[in-house]
Parts: structure tokens; sequence; C-alpha cells
């Protein structure tokens, strides 16, 4: 029976540029299914996904980006997903590294892979420093927690088979608004095997980020909240796990 | 003359002023007249009435019995009673944002789950087998 491949794409005002997107993952994997979870949009982003070829699920109102991405794994999850990429509808995620990303999943090593746009052999554009300052702080974080060593723990470039969407999609309080470095803890905390792959990364083309500029002074207080929330939450079965 | 002034000065300390015993029992008794009036039209909730109707109550017993609280302060140690009753308001506040911040949390839960819902029930996964299949997956597990 053939695996069942699903990429999961939250996007939000994103007309301009979300149809090359599902036109180039289309043209990488065209067996698999491409969801789009439309957040509220108020431009054409939903009938331009429609038409491109992507299946669109519409959010009634903006929801943010955590609750668009939990839809979009609840629905891969009840269509019968095997294997699952989630990634931007902004442009920034090149569809070329959907492959090396879903390789360790394919052949059983991982049960969750992190694109990463700080590995040696990465494509990335130049981020910002504040940004590459607080996503370093937080990936040396996490692998101080995790013992494992991981470099890009804000990445939405992921990859996950089932039992890792399992995980995800029946976890109750799945973050809102931040599914960064938390749901990564979650996931190695639950027993997960996470890896990272190089990937390529553009800048962001696309409209408006589903993050915000006011939103994002709250980002790393509430993200750091969230990682303590996990830490005790799921503490005791990462012990049961070692 | 504020109603603070109004007790102070000339009586003596623990004295509430005829003047601010009336607007007291005033204000406590509209507020629970609103209260019942916004129950009666199910606009408020009975959790959220009961807590208002326990405030204006509250304000009702003071400006019927001033004496109670001042004896109250003293018994704790408060030397000046009205410290007693600052006290009390933040007290009060604090375990009211607590309350709304846990009801908002929980709230805030249930929408994202009902909106997740809706958004799945308007555009449903194309296989419902596989959705069995799943589920039955799950349970086993």
């Amino acid at each position: 029976m053939p695996e069942s491949v699903y990429v999961v794409m939250p996007a939000f005002n994103e007309d301009r540029v979300i149809a090359s997107i599902i036109h180039r993952v289309r043209e990488t994997l065209p067996d698999a299914h491409v969801v789009v979870i439309n957040d509220g949009s108020g431009d054409q982003t939903a009938s331009v996904a429609t038409a491109a070829g992507a299946r669109v699920v519409n959010l009634p109102f903006n929801c943010g980006y955590g609750v668009a991405l939990q839809t979009g794994l609840t629905y891969a999850f009840r269509a019968g997903a095997d294997i699952v990429i989630t990634m931007d509808s902004d442009g920034q995620h090149d569809p070329g590294s959907i492959e090396p990303l879903m390789k360790p999943v394919r052949k059983g090593e991982s049960d969750l892979v992190l694109g990463s746009r700080y590995l040696p052999q990465s494509v990335s554009y130049r981020v910002p420093a504040l940004r590459r300052i607080v996503s370093r702080c937080l990936s040396l974080l996490l692998t101080l927690i995790t013992g494992q060593r991981l470099t890009d723990t804000t990445t939405g470039f992921q990859c996950m088979n089932r039992k890792t969407l399992e995980r995800f999609v029946t976890l109750k309080d799945f973050p809102e608004k931040t599914p960064d470095a938390d749901l990564i803890l979650y996931a190695v905390m639950t027993g997960a095997r996470v890896c990272e792959v190089p990937v390529t990364m553009h800048e962001d083309r696309g409209g408006e980020s589903m993050h915000g500029a006011f939103k994002s002074m709250f980002y790393i207080p509430k993200l750091f909240t969230a990682i303590v929330s996990v830490l005790l939450q799921y503490s005791h079965q990462k012990r049961g796990n070692v | 003359m504020t109603i603070f002034q109004l007790g102070s000065g000339t009586t003596a300390i623990g004295h509430v002023a005829p003047e601010a015993r009336v607007l007291i029992f005033v204000c406590g008794l509209g507020l629970c007249l609103w209260s019942l009036l916004k129950l009666r039209r199910r606009s408020l909730l009975v959790a959220t009435c009961s807590l208002f109707l326990a405030v204006g109550s509250a304000f009702i017993f003071f400006a019927a019995f001033p004496e109670f609280v001042d004896r109250l302060a003293y018994f704790s140690g408060i030397t000046y009673p009205p410290v007693l009753y600052l006290i009390g308001c933040v007290v009060i506040l604090v375990l009211m944002i607590i309350h709304l911040a846990f009801r908002l949390s929980l709230i805030d839960e249930r929408c994202r789950r009902i909106t997740i819902e809706l958004a799945l029930l308007r555009h449903p996964p194309p296989d419902a087998a596989a959705l069995a299949q799943s589920e039955a997956r799950a349970d086993r597990a």
C-alpha cells in the first residue's frame, strides 16, 4: 500500500505567492496531498490555493498560526496520513528541500525531522541579528534540556510520521501562538526521535506575517512559559522513556 | 468634601458619617438590583451575578454596621481601619482576576477546539474510512 503524504500549509493573506508554492510542492511530490489552512485571510488565498490544486480548509476567523497548524494536522490525521510535512505558505521554505526532509522518516530513523537553516550545509537568507540570537539561545536551551544537539528550534519546516502526528493531534493544550520549541520539546519528552537536516530557506516573500510585529514582543516570555509548562507536564514521561 | 473626609476630622476614629453610609447603602443596593435585573434578562451568568450580589450585600452590611469592620481591623492588629478595606479590595480583585483568567483559558481552549471541528466539518477529510481506521487504531493503542 503506497504511503499517504500530506503537506500542511497554514496561510494568512498569501494570495500573491501561494499558487507558485503549491505548484512547486506538487512538482516535487506529485502524489502528495497539499492542504492549505486558510486562517481567516481577507484576500483571495482560498480561491487561489483551490485553483492551484490544493485542498483548502477555511477557519471561520483568524485564529493564529498554532490553531491553523493543529487544524491541518488534525485534517491529515483523520485522512489517514502516514507522513506529514508542515511548511509556511509565504515562500520561505523551499519545496526542493522536502525530499531530504522526508528521508529519515521514510527510512524509519526518525519520528520528527526539523529543517534547519543553521546547519553548515543549509542555504539560508540572512536572518536578522536579533532573531538569530533568540533562535540560538532557544536551541541552546533545548539542547541542554534534551541532551540532543538542535540548531533551529523555531523552524516550521518539519516532517513527521503518523506516530508523531497522533501525538500532536491528541495534545490537549497545543500551543496556540508559539508551536515552536515547546512542541519539539514535547515530542522529545514523549519519546519521539528527533533529528535535523539542512534545508534551503528564503526570505519571506509573502504578505502579512502570521506572528505580527507587536505580538513578537511577547514571543520570548510566552515561549519560555510554554517550555516550562512542557517540562512540568512531561518530565516524568521523559524519565520513563529513558 | 469627599466621602472620606465626611467621617474624619471632628468625628471619632472609625466613625462613618450618615451621608457616607447612605451613599454606600445606595451603591450596594444599586449593584444588587442591577445584578438581579441582568440575571432576569439572562445577560449575566449566575456565577458572575452571585459575585456582584455578594459585593453589593457587603456594601449594604458595611453601611448598616460600619463599626464591625473597625473592630475587625483592630482585632487583626490594623490600627488604621481603612487599610483593611484596601487590603480586602486588593485581595478580592486579585482573586477575581485569577478566576477570570482561569475561565478565559478554559473558554479559549474550548473555542479553539470548536473552531477546528467546525472548519473540519465544513471541509471534511476525503477518506472517511481512513478516519474510522485511524480512530480504531487510536482506540486500540
